[in-house]
């Protein structure tokens, strides 16, 4: 499968916060780092374009820090909404992190899509 | 006893979320929603915001799609009532005669606008805003320049205020009490509220009790106790809601200023329950039924009673948690605001900042300005006691606060 790995940041640069707005061409990434797993979301809120990197990590979840929107890390899900946050592929090289706006996250690809089930 | 058939009585956001949770849990028998207005179910929180203002479209409200309703079989039945729920016979019967089977019923019917009388000719200049269609007729009068009063000054009144005057609007809001909002936020966040209206333009009068609302063809007179009149183009009334409590009273529900509901949401009859608006749900940390007007209690609430009709039993007791967006501005409040102390992290005068409300050391609530990742952790220490200090330092993270606590002194 063709990739487009993007260098973005160290892993050091994501930093205590846990959480790091980048911009990668015109797209806003929001990196968030939870249980020594990093995430890549779009940064803005699908609701109503909040900075989710401005959001809280609880409970597995980034929650927006405009409306309470909580989307699940490993899959963007809402499970209120019953909407999806765009999310990206992600991987740590040499203390390096790489995303892939092209692609999902593998997780996400291999998961049952909540979506789907409903 | 098996489900087959559900039916919800009101087609708003608590019956919405209680279709989409009992499709979604596995629920394959039938999914009746009976709503009284023409429209599918929306969500409201827009109308007094980016749906006034023109930023969105009546399909952006949607909250179950045509396609998602026909994906799932979920019916629905618009511009009906529910004339009585018949618990006995295990059905329903509507205002155009027709009686339908329902081994479980969700009472969901939300509330109506609370009215004043209105004198004169031309009633079209005297708005309330509750639906879709209201949103619209009030839209269509707002245009630059337009004087537009609103009677009462909570925080719909107060969105709606900040909607006009973005698109031009003179606009001047009327109090009854001395400080608006005071009693959901507390007087001091109260004058916070009040303030951001008067920096944008809006006239903010407190202290002020109507006494009539003539209209003429040109035109709305106000006239205050005390004897001043004010004009106006256009008049927006939003002094509370009264909730919809006809059907369970002509069903046989146990009524006390809303549905009497135990804490999962069951009526006083089996296999009825009520949620939203319109239900005043037993609450431990209260220690009596409270009935609450927000959005995100509808959206609980019609989960729970989703789920409590499919067998899952689940205490819903969390801290309240609402929004509004005023002037570009995101407030957001959780829990209460009974308080013996207000703890600051940021100054009001920085324009972000929240306060949060202690009672005797306990965290009870927060207010939050510009901050709502801080409401996400404040939900989290409502019910612990951390020190003042603690709570004002922004250099400590909220979160570390949640090990703080030296004792936990109410589950919510």
């Amino acid at each position: 499968m063709e990739t487009n790995w993007t260098r973005l940041v160290t892993v050091r640069e994501l930093g205590r916060r846990r959480k790091l707005r980048v911009e990668v061409g015109d797209t806003a990434v929001a990196l968030f780092q939870a249980d020594d797993r990093i995430y890549a979301f779009r940064d803005l809120c699908i609701h109503q374009d909040r900075s989710l990197a401005k959001g809280t990590l609880l409970h597995g979840r980034v929650i927006c820090p405009g409306h309470q929107w909580a989307f699940d890390l490993d899959t963007g899900y809402e499970e209120d909404q019953d909407l999806c946050q765009p999310t990206y592929a992600v991987k740590v090289e040499d203390d390096v992190v790489y995303v892939d706006l092209t692609r999902s996250p593998d997780y996400a690809e291999t998961a049952t899509s909540p979506a789907e089930v409903d | 006893m098996t489900l087959n058939t559900i039916v919800t009585i009101g087609a708003g956001q608590t019956a919405a979320v209680a279709a989409r949770t009992l499709r979604r849990r596995g629920f394959d028998g039938r999914i009746l929603l009976v709503g009284d207005e023409p429209h599918a179910p929306y969500q409201r929180p827009p109308l007094s915001k980016e749906f006034l203002a023109g930023q969105e479209d009546r399909e952006s409200l949607m909250l179950l799609p045509d396609a998602w309703r026909d994906k799932q079989n979920v019916e629905l039945l618009t511009g009906t009532t529910v004339t009585r729920i018949d618990a006995s016979g295990g059905s329903v019967e509507l205002s155009d005669g027709r009686s339908i089977a329902a081994d479980a019923v969700l009472v969901a019917t939300g509330g109506r606008p609370r009215t004043m009388p209105v004198n004169g000719p031309a009633s079209e200049r005297v708005h309330y805003l509750r639906t879709i269609d209201d949103a619209e007729r009030l839209a269509s009068q707002l245009r630059p320049g337009v004087g537009l009063v609103l009677i009462g000054g909570g925080f719909v009144g107060l969105e709606i205020a900040a909607t006009a005057q973005a698109l031009g609007a003179e606009v001047t809001v009327l109090e009854a009490d001395a400080v608006p909002l005071a009693r959901i936020v507390g007087a001091e966040m109260g004058d916070v509220c009040t303030r951001l209206q008067r920096e944008n333009g809006v006239t903010v009068r407190a202290g002020v009790r109507v006494d009539t609302v003539t209209t003429r063809p040109d035109g709305v007179l106000i006239a205050l106790d005390g004897g001043e009149v004010l004009q106006a183009d256009v008049v927006v009334v939003g002094i509370g809601i009264v909730p919809n409590v006809e059907v369970a009273q002509a069903s046989g529900l146990a009524v006390d200023g809303g549905i009497l509901v135990d804490a999962q949401g069951r009526t006083s009859i089996p296999h009825v329950y009520a949620a939203g608006d319109v239900a005043a749900r037993f609450s431990d940390a209260a220690g009596r039924h409270v009935r609450v007007e927000h959005f995100d209690n509808a959206s609980k609430q019609g989960a729970a009673t989703a789920n409590l009709m499919l067998g899952r039993v689940g205490v819903v007791d969390p801290a309240h948690w609402f929004w509004s967006d005023q002037f570009g501005k995101n407030i957001q409040f959780t829990g209460t605001a009974r308080y013996t102390d207000l703890v600051f992290r940021g100054s009001t005068d920085d324009g972000e900042f929240t306060a949060f409300y202690l009672d005797s050391g306990v965290v009870r609530g927060a207010f939050s300005l510009d901050r709502g990742d801080e409401i996400s952790a404040a939900r989290e220490l409502i019910g612990r006691s951390i020190a003042p200090a603690r709570l004002a330092d922004q250099d400590v993270d909220l979160f570390d606060l949640m090990d703080d606590d030296e004792e936990l002194v109410t589950v919510s």
